[in-house]
């Protein structure tokens, strides 16, 4: 399998229609993959695909260093596809200015897992495959979330003190994020302060607050923020359930299943929902 | 000499009902964290090591260190209980955690005393355990230290044969620490280094630190840098975990009448670390920002204090989401200073 | 025996827009409605200018109970910022809500320039609704802590 992504990596390159692959790379330890950038042809045989590849390299996608070499090749799981298609929405890339390689792995982590690279060449390809085979409805697994939207709201609330205790503000969450790309994020303003550095009770409510809540509609759970979070905080939990009331509220939308048209809080219905106001 | 298993659980009961706060590593699920302990069973003392390291006990996330309010013409300042600190006790570092102290002594105590970390230290006392194993992210020997140095520690346990402990005091609060409780010690003597002999069998052999740090002093610019950290994402997480870190920033958070200062962790890696007021960033990109990570550890801190800034407990290997890996970078640079000195 | 405790007085802030929810406020004013006087008001151009870190900051600042009031749908000064901020609120305080917040303590309201008698309706209600729960002890508890008031 890393054959054929070798062999596609190195036709893009030789052919000149990217100037550069953003992959992954044998880490440093072992059941580990890592990103890497190639430039040449020849880097090609350093690309692996495993059911390690754990990083949603679509963050790499906005970095000022990357978008100056133009065009470029990335290797994206699926829900790795559907952030590049978000950030396409947004405006925040071009779409002629990637290609998507996909791949496909049926269980990250599990030595044993099937990886394959897709078949397809084009956005529209790829879109395709996404809604037929990784379709909306199937990403609402949230058994956790009703756990907790069931329990009495004073467990709710220590629920969340407790786990945002540990919270050290690393910004590890933010920084593995494909969506979260402001170059200057409201976290570092301080004219005037929104959101408190400090890593007490009160300041790591509103960054976890702000987080989740920046991150709803835009959102496409890979997982990454929760699994570089040093402390363990289980952030999925408030972004599965952001999706679901996303989703419940707004006639299934569900992100990154759409590279062009209007973003959700980009717009507005008539029919929207309001039926808690006064 | 010695102290068993048994000796061990009554010296920490005595110590945690004596006023001191006893802390030790604590299963948190997929890892162990300190957290206060009044008995030995409630630690957990069977991972490599923590996530988060000691300093946390000496210089916290975030600290209140002055309060202010306005009355009529008038500021008032108030001290905060920071200088008042809690005694306290660590109980289950690893040698390369209490080596730690002994670098940011030299930081913390050098131009400007800082009272809030010197008055923790003075009223906290470091039990080690030695390690006998090791994973793949552990490099201590890599920097000349070992599993069972006593560096920083006060007192150090070796676990030896039979649930008994090696028991050697390294500095005076140790001495005082075994002489206040000596019925719970006895006489005896082991092999350190066999005990802690599958983890000196795994962990790496020492790097040449000093054709490191000349590679260092003439490569300020060289195409490594970029190419090493591209995959670095810019959190914060490493240095946040890292026993020997201390950069902070001083905050205050004021509502117009009263606030509190605080000293917060604050991170090199971060993007907006050093944008100055005008704007101007010196440090934009990942490029920068990890050749001052490695610089800071490897030169500026031994040339300013003789000491390296890393104690090789690979906690910021563990930690990073995209693995940049420090033994890595500082093995290529290694191997770059060897094959041609300064040439390349 | 101790005297009862005086009555708690709910601190609430209220956001609202200068065009519909401001006016109408200031209807009640002149036609000398009495109300709850328990609000503090900050007016701003629309209730799409309103970010979630307002209600927050208002939490943090001692606040019991907060209020968000604008223009009915269709009415909006600058077209659709109400229908901006519908949106998102709709969101918003689900996640307040998922994280353990009493959804009483925040509501949005339609509030029309020649509607007076509503807002001081919803002003009565709304302070009555959180003198019912109490201070927000929860919130109080993480100003204290943050704020040097009591240890960590």
């Amino acid at each position: 399998m890393s054959k054929e992504l070798e062999c596609r990596a190195r036709e893009l390159l030789a052919g000149g229609s990217v100037a550069a692959v953003i992959g992954y790379a044998e880490g440093a330890v072992p059941d580990a993959a890592a990103p890497v950038v190639i430039t040449a042809p020849d880097e090609a045989e350093r690309l692996v695909l495993s059911p390690f590849c754990y990083n949603n390299l679509a963050v790499y996608l906005t970095r000022p260093e990357i978008k100056k070499l133009g065009r470029v090749g990335v290797v994206a799981k699926d829900a790795d596809i559907r952030a590049i298609f978000v950030l396409m929405q947004e405006n925040q890339i071009a779409r002629e200015d990637v290609h998507i390689i996909g791949v496909s792995i049926s269980r990250l982590g599990d030595p044993s897992a099937e990886c394959r690279v897709l078949p397809y060449k084009t956005h529209e390809e790829l879109l395709g495959h996404l809604v037929k085979n990784v379709p909306p409805a199937e990403l609402s697994a949230i058994e956790d979330v009703a756990q907790l939207e069931d329990a009495d709201r004073t467990e709710r609330w220590a629920y969340w003190q407790n786990e945002f205790s540990r919270c050290i503000r690393c910004y590890a969450c933010r920084q593995v994020c494909p969506l979260c790309y402001c170059t200057s994020c409201i976290a570092e303003k301080n004219r005037p302060q929104w959101i408190e550095t400090s890593a007490h009770e009160r300041g790591n409510f509103a960054w976890n607050i702000t987080r989740a809540f920046h991150l709803a509609g835009r959102c496409v759970g890979c997982g990454e923020c929760e699994r570089a979070c040093p402390a363990g905080i289980p952030l999925m939990k408030l972004n599965r359930k952001m999706a679901k009331e996303v989703r419940d509220n707004f006639h299934g939308y569900v992100a990154g299943y759409a590279f062009e048209g209007e973003a959700l809080f980009a717009g507005h219905r008539p029919d929207d929902p309001d039926d808690f106001f006064e | 000499m010695k102290i068993g298993r048994s000796n061990l659980a009554a010296l920490i009961e005595k110590l945690a009902a004596s006023g001191r706060r006893v802390v030790a590593p604590k299963d948190q699920g997929s890892y162990t964290d300190f957290g206060e302990i009044q008995k030995l069973a409630e630690a957990d003392l069977s991972r490599v090591t923590t996530r988060m390291s000691i300093k946390q006990f000496f210089f916290p996330i975030t600290e209140p260190i002055l309060t202010f309010a306005i009355s009529g013409n008038e500021t008032i300042l108030e001290q905060t209980a920071a200088s008042e600190p809690q005694p306290t006790v660590i109980f289950g570092s690893r040698p390369c955690d209490a080596a730690s102290l002994p670098i940011l002594d030299e930081v913390f105590a050098w131009d400007y005393e800082d009272q809030f970390y010197l008055r923790r230290r003075a009223v906290t006392t470091v039990i080690s355990i030695s390690c006998t194993d090791c994973d793949d992210s552990c490099f201590c020997t890599a920097l000349g230290l070992a599993p069972n140095s006593t560096d920083g520690s006060d007192l150090l346990l070796t676990p030896i044969a039979d649930g008994e402990y090696l028991a050697e005091p390294c500095s005076d609060k140790g001495t005082r620490l075994a002489a206040e409780h000596a019925e719970l010690f006895h006489d005896g003597d082991a092999d350190k280094q066999a005990a802690c002999g599958a983890a000196l069998d795994r962990l790496p052999k020492p790097m040449d630190l000093d054709a490191i740090k000349a590679w260092l002093d003439e490569h300020f610019d060289d195409d490594f840098w970029a190419e090493a950290s591209f995959k670095c994402i810019g959190c914060g997480a490493c240095t946040y975990v890292c026993p020997t870190c201390h950069c902070f920033d001083i905050v205050d958070e004021a509502d117009g009448e009263h606030g509190v200062r605080r000293k917060n962790w604050d991170s090199c890696q971060f993007g907006q670390f050093t944008r100055h007021a005008s704007g101007h960033n010196p440090r934009p990109d990942s490029a920068s920002r990890w050749r001052q990570r490695l610089m800071h550890k490897f030169k500026y801190y031994p040339e300013r204090f003789s000491m390296r800034l890393c104690v090789g407990c690979g906690r910021c290997i563990r930690a990073c989401p995209v693995q940049m890996n420090i033994t890595e970078q500082l093995k290529r640079i290694e191997d770059m200073s060897g094959a041609d000195g300064n040439a390349r | 025996m101790a005297d009862e405790a005086a009555e708690f007085e709910p601190k609430i802030v209220a956001f609202v827009c200068n065009w519909c929810a401001y006016a109408g406020a200031d209807l009640a004013g002149t036609g000398r409605l009495k109300y709850a006087s328990n609000v503090r008001v900050i007016k701003l151009p629309c209730t799409g200018r309103i970010d979630f870190h307002f209600i927050l900051k208002a939490f943090e600042r001692g606040a019991d109970g907060v209020l968000v009031a604008g223009c009915h749908p269709g009415d909006c000064h600058y077209t659709s910022g109400n229908s901006h901020a519908r949106r998102r609120w709709a969101i918003f305080r689900k996640l307040l809500e998922f994280a353990g917040v009493d959804l009483d303590r925040v509501t949005f309201a339609y509030v029309s320039a020649a509607e007076g008698a509503k807002w001081a309706e919803v002003v009565n209600s709304v302070t009555e609704k959180v003198r019912g729960l109490g201070p927000f002890a929860e919130y109080h508890h993480m100003n204290a802590t943050a704020e040097g008031r009591s240890d960590s």
